[in-house]
């Protein structure tokens, strides 16, 4: 095992074998370290918000940009896009770690090198999330039919009111369930982040299992924190959705 | 007041509107009749520059506007002196009846609020919607959906309402109330420009005809005079294909 | 971990070693994703089947599993079947008498392994969706003329549900294609893996994870055109219809 993946290797090494002499799965380890690690869900909270709100502003640019076609700027777009949603997201977090304050250097020459791994993390994700949603938002701006825009157009509104107070509202009805499902997806995503340093929810379980050698009970904590709030939140869209169509179909 | 002179527009290598001028005097009901593809609705959706005419002029009370060359400033001031009533409602699915009514009002008209929301009522009130109020366009029929674009349009005043084949989408048994509507606009002296197949209704409520064919005005008139005593071959051919012969039951 | 020096080169050779090196790994990707897929796929359909049908125990059972499966991030997957595997591995070998050392296991199957379970409730939902919006009457057609279940399903109902499910299908291939980059974390030599490997004589690994970006990237590429193609080809002969 060459030394690049000794700080990666997940597995038990030696001296873990050894101590998992002791029993492998203890509910009792279990339910000891569930609140620990629950506190460190902050962390990941942090990484999820930031980045949507990050990633929504941005991907509203975007989206705008390539629906505008704006010479230039909308094909760096599509290259971005393409690239974000074609290389895995590990890949990605490295290269913003590595690459950012290399680039910056070399543009701009501020050194960042010092700055919190989180702020790499972070932005990685954030970039990550505006390709994603800047789709998500084109497709749902797309999906408003063009009569909603004439119609506004022949009550004598400009686009930009047009914009605002008929094509927004229903772009918005339709996003719904993609970003749903795109913040499910953020949410676990966040799994990654320990591999950077940070102390989130699997950061902080790798922590406690490596203090007491046994790993499996602090997986499964994890595994059961990631699976409530990924249900939680599944639900909370989907009464989203029932509530918005309520309001716009009535009793029909 | 209202003016088209030579419009032309194509859309890609179809030419559809190829030389085309219209006369419109205050407080006249203009109906505009042809077999599909005539280009009557592009000439109506030229007016109010939901198509962008390739040439031609537009003067609308004394202003007179280049169709191609039109500025931004000088369309919007096109829209908002005049209304449209899609075939399609065109309402917004987002708004109840009222908001639909009200929404040009504030936004377009800066009209406040309040006062918005009363001559929104009041034009529902006047279609016959006074229970809608608010109800969503999905709750609707088909034909209320039109009234209510209908009282959006003359909620706004404007100098002249558009109607795109405003029965064209209706059920038949809703076509007749939507028409009774229709004919009361009329009555109330406004300027209409309507795209119809409806040719028992033209006859009642149309002051001038005009009949396109192939994107050039074949015949206008007076109805009595376009109905009666068509003047052209090609009227009379569409006229006898159109209107139905009169069975007693 | 990030170099202090900064004003730093991109060492354009290594970056031309870990490329190579990396595609030298491009099978093991490969057949990770296909075979990931393939299981997903397999089992996905049958899991659908037996939620549309309502099988009493085993489709609540099955709903249950999957949203356990659905809610868990492939990483922690992988970490905890790694786990399981490397503590259990000796007990199993002893167990069976094999001849083998662990270090002679190929782990691509744990690999494989996670990456079915990964996309499972993808596939199951993707052929659950399509086989919902399938028209009754198809099956009181098929019924009425004779067709056992097990017939109909094979001839008639799952024709159906592919073309149907396939965009989604599709997106799982790729999203598959992209997770199966985690597996270098616990050992598996794939794409990751060799475009990491020369960087490590030369403590520069960003150009090892730009070479893997770029492999990730042409490849993902080309499966987002494959799988237009294939959703474009099915629907043809969908709706000119197949005897």
């Amino acid at each position: 095992m060459d030394r690049f993946t000794a700080n990666l290797w997940t597995g038990p090494n030696s001296s873990e074998r050894k101590e998992s002499m002791g029993e492998f799965f203890s509910l009792d380890r279990a339910v000891k370290a569930f609140p620990k690690i629950l506190a460190s869900l902050n962390v990941t909270f942090e990484i999820v918000i930031i980045a949507t709100l990050v990633g929504l502003l941005l991907g509203v640019c975007i989206a705008l940009i390539r629906m505008f076609r704006v010479p230039v700027l909308s094909q760096i777009a599509a290259v971005y896009i393409s690239f974000m949603r074609g290389t895995p997201l590990i890949v990605q977090l490295y290269v913003v770690y590595y690459g950012l304050p290399i680039l910056l250097y070399n543009l701009v020459g501020i050194n960042i090198n010092g700055w919190d791994k989180l702020f790499f993390i972070i932005t990685a994700y954030a970039l990550n999330e505006a390709a994603f949603m800047g789709e998500i938002i084109r497709g749902a701006i797309i999906a408003v039919p063009e009569l909603q825009t004439e119609a506004g157009y022949s009550t004598g509104m400009t686009y930009g009111q047009t914009f605002l107070h008929v094509i927004l509202p229903q772009a918005v009805r339709v996003a719904i369930p993609s970003f749903g499902v795109d913040l499910v997806s953020l949410f676990q995503s966040t799994s990654l982040a320990f591999l950077l340093g940070a102390v989130d929810v699997i950061g902080r379980a790798r922590t406690i299992g490596s203090n007491s050698g046994h790993y499996l009970d602090v997986y499964v904590d994890a595994a059961v924190i990631f699976i409530t709030f990924s249900v939680l939140l599944e639900l909370l869209f989907h009464f989203i959705q029932k509530r918005g169509d309520r309001i716009y179909h009535g009793q029909h | 007041m209202l003016e088209l002179e030579h419009v032309k527009k194509s859309f890609g290598r179809l030419e559809v509107l190829k030389d085309v001028s219209l006369s419109v005097q205050t407080g006249e009901v203009v109906v505009i009749l042809g077999p599909s593809g005539s280009g009557k609705t592009t000439l109506l959706r030229c007016i109010n520059f939901l198509e962008k005419a390739d040439a031609g002029k537009l003067t609308i009370s004394d202003h007179t506007i280049n169709l191609y060359h039109a500025k931004r400033n000088e369309i919007l001031n096109v829209r908002k002196k005049t209304a449209f009533v899609f075939q399609n409602y065109g309402l917004f699915r987002n708004k109840t009846a009222l908001g639909n009514v009200a929404l040009g009002l504030m936004v377009s008209r800066k009209i406040p609020k309040a006062e918005a929301l009363q001559k929104a009522r009041e034009a529902l009130d006047w279609v016959g919607l006074s229970d809608k109020y608010d109800s969503y366009p999905s709750q609707l029929s088909g034909g209320q959906q039109q009234r209510v674009g209908i009282a959006r349009a003359v909620a706004l005043n404007p100098e002249v309402i558009l109607f795109d084949e405003p029965t064209s989408a209706l059920d038949p048994e809703l076509v007749g109330e939507t028409l009774e509507v229709i004919k009361r606009v009329a009555k109330t002296g406004i300027t209409m420009v309507v795209v119809t197949h409806e040719m028992q209704f033209a006859k009642e409520v149309a002051s001038h005809v005009v009949f396109m064919e192939d994107g050039y005005v074949v015949e206008e008139g007076s109805a009595e005079d376009v109905f009666s005593r068509p003047k052209e071959e090609r009227t009379r051919q569409f006229l006898s294909r159109i209107i139905q012969p009169e069975y007693s039951i | 971990m990030a170099s202090t020096e900064v004003g730093y080169e991109i060492n354009w050779n290594l970056l031309k070693l870990a490329l190579q090196s990396g595609l030298r790994n491009l099978p093991a990707t490969i057949e990770l994703t296909v075979f990931g897929m393939a299981i997903s796929l397999t089992l996905g359909l049958l899991v659908a089947l037996v939620r549309y049908y309502r099988l009493p125990v085993l489709s609540q059972f099955l709903t249950v599993l999957l949203t356990l499966l659905k809610g868990t991030p492939a990483m922690l997957m992988l970490m905890m079947v790694s786990l399981i595997y490397s503590s259990n591995i000796m007990k199993i070998i002893q167990y069976f008498n094999l001849n083998i050392k662990p270090a002679d296991i190929n782990m691509i199957f744990l690999g494989i392994l996670v990456l079915s379970l990964f996309t499972m409730p993808g596939t199951s939902e993707a052929f659950r969706g399509a086989l919902l919006s399938i028209d009754k009457i198809q099956f009181e057609a098929g019924y009425a003329v004779g067709l056992t279940t097990g017939q109909l399903l094979r001839t008639v109902i799952i024709p159906q549900v592919i073309p149907t499910a396939m965009p989604m299908l599709m997106n799982l291939l790729v999203a598959a294609f992209k997770a199966s980059a985690l597996v270098y974390t616990i050992g598996i030599v794939e794409v990751m893996y060799g475009s990491l490997e020369p960087c490590a004589q030369y403590y520069q690994y960003l150009e090892g994870y730009i070479a893997a970006a770029a492999i990730f990237w042409a490849l993902s590429i080309l499966m987002t055109c494959f799988g237009n193609w294939v959703t474009h080809t099915v629907r043809i002969e969908k709706s000119e219809g197949s005897v």
